[in-house]
């Protein structure tokens, strides 16, 4: 559960899933989305698929994501979302060490 | 240890498990049949589920062993609160109302997970945006209808619980049906990229 509590932390994970309610989406349309470098938002896909709040699936050269949130982790991100969940940035971060491009709190 | 056990055990044995307690329930209390054929039919769809919808063979196995699992569960809570009643331990008004929260809260569980089983987009009949609109409201109806059965089935009056939760029940398998008609009348509008 704790995973799931980082991931639904970072506002850029939650747009993410956000994003995903309306249907399937690849990667790149995903990440063309935010003003973040690749590895970031990989990085961010990464904590999504442990937290198993997403679910990806490579067809043809795009990688396909969709939304795989239980009722209690759905509510859950309506909750994050209206009242704004963070946690110090040293633990949501995602972005490897030696990646600069860093626009997220 | 027992984690183990549970996420490994046979899926044979289970199946038998859940048969031998459909029959020892029978034998104790038949009148009780339609109250536990209910929980049943929940259990019996999420095998289905889990074998046609299952990624791999190792998670359709995880799924079909969480709903017999469940479904055992439900029998042996039946069978006790039978014997309980049998015993003159607890009223048969008070077992009526432990089975109904039990039948509620796994209506609960079925809903919160339902939308959880994503399945892979090249397996997909049908519009994967509009089903997975379709699972996510599904699942959120089966929980408030579980909220409702299994309210109703604590706090209401006698005379008041049954027709709220089979009300509340109903209406959702009415919604859900009604959801997955315009899922399946739905084009597939939406391709996965290739």
């Amino acid at each position: 559960m704790s995973t799931v509590f980082k991931a639904l932390s970072d506002p850029t994970r939650r747009r993410v899933l956000e994003m995903l309610r309306r249907g399937p989406m690849s990667a790149g349309d995903l990440a063309a989305e935010f003003d973040v470098s690749k590895p970031t938002m990989s990085a961010h896909f990464a904590v999504l698929r442990e937290a198993d709040l997403v679910a990806s699936e490579k067809v043809g050269k795009s990688v396909i994501y969709q939304l795989k949130l239980s009722v209690l982790e759905d509510a859950l991100l309506g909750f994050a979302q209206a009242f704004g969940m963070s946690v110090r940035s040293d633990t949501s971060d995602p972005t490897p060490s030696n990646d600069k491009e860093v626009s997220d709190p | 240890m027992s984690a183990l056990f549970l996420s490994n055990y046979p899926l044979k044995t289970a199946g038998l498990g859940v048969l031998a307690l459909i029959v020892i329930n029978w034998i104790v209390d038949p009148q009780n049949a339609l109250v536990w054929s209910v929980a049943l039919i929940f259990a019996g769809v999420g095998v289905l589920v889990g074998a046609i919808l299952g990624r791999g063979a190792e998670k359709r196995a995880k799924t079909i062993r969480a709903s017999l699992f469940g479904a055992a569960l439900m029998m042996a809570g039946s069978l006790a609160l039978s014997l309980i009643a049998q015993l003159d331990l607890a009223s048969a008004g008070l077992t009526e109302r432990a089975f109904g929260v039990m039948a509620g809260v796994m209506l609960i569980v079925t809903g919160n997970f339902l939308p959880k089983t994503a399945r892979p987009l090249t397996a997909q009949r049908y519009d994967p945006a509009r089903r997975q609109r379709v699972e996510r409201l599904s699942g959120w109806i089966l929980v408030l209808a579980g909220l409702v059965y299994a309210s109703a089935s604590a706090f209401a009056p006698a005379d008041m619980a049954n027709p709220l939760s089979i009300g509340a029940g109903l209406s959702a398998l009415l919604i859900i049906m009604a959801l997955h008609f315009w899922l399946v009348r739905g084009t597939r509008d939406t391709q996965a990229p290739s």
